[in-house]
């Protein structure tokens, strides 16, 4: 589950589709998902209809070491999911205080089958996670795993 | 609304296929079991709405943020 690959475009895209919505993004279903560059944790996901509507996405652990979660059979049912090596997960930043001030979302993870690109945000019931966790943005850590 | 008294131990159906029993009662808290179909999603409302909240805030400066987090990676850069 740490390792995403996903056969990409050339410019390294994949086309997302959200069936579900995103909860306050409920009119977007179609993302373009591109990794900001080689060798960095972060994504961005950006709604092909409204190029402006996006999220920066995070691979939760490359900073959040000890995060894991069970997926629920629903999710794993809806995504068609056959297979654990074809989940990803993303988590979302959200940097509207700045980025000293960012936060990642681990109560509610963006789930991906990287075999037919459908993906979802899942609420977790964990109450370990929340969704406001500090990010501290130090670049060795960051960039210590792709 | 419909609204309905139960006492500890007694429970409500929603159509045939959703139970929801009220497990136990201490003072303003009620601990509620819900039994339904494994594809209908089941969270507490606030944390929903926060997430609604949450993801539509989000959007918000993520340009400038990859700028930044862009830098980062440019080993001459001090920004990170």
């Amino acid at each position: 589950m740490e390792v995403i690959s996903m056969k990409s475009d050339r410019q390294g895209s994949n086309k997302l589709s959200f069936p579900w919505g995103i909860p306050g993004l409920e009119d977007y279903r179609q993302f373009t998902l591109t990794l900001l560059e080689a060798d960095s944790p972060y994504y961005y996901l950006r709604s092909t209809d409204r190029p402006e509507i996006g999220l920066l996405l995070v691979n939760p652990f490359v900073l959040f070491r000890d995060y894991e979660f069970d997926l629920a059979e629903e999710v794993v049912a809806q995504l068609k999911i056959a297979d654990q090596g074809q989940v990803a997960v993303l988590c979302a930043v959200n940097t509207s205080r700045g980025l000293d001030l960012a936060t990642v979302n681990l109560l509610a993870p963006i789930v991906i089958n990287t075999q037919n690109f459908l993906a979802k945000q899942v609420i977790l019931n964990d109450r370990r996670y929340s969704l406001r966790a500090p990010l501290k943005i130090n670049r060795g850590v960051d960039r210590e795993v792709g | 609304m419909l609204v309905l008294a139960r006492k500890k131990g007694q429970s409500i159906m929603i159509g045939k296929d959703i139970k929801i029993l009220v497990v136990e009662v201490t003072g303003e808290t009620v601990r509620l079991g819900i039994e339904a179909p494994a594809q209908l999603e089941i969270f507490r409302e606030e944390i929903y709405r926060d997430l609604q909240e949450e993801n539509t805030q989000a959007i918000t400066g993520v340009e400038e943020a990859i700028r930044l987090l862009k830098n980062c990676g440019k080993k001459d850069k001090k920004q990170c």
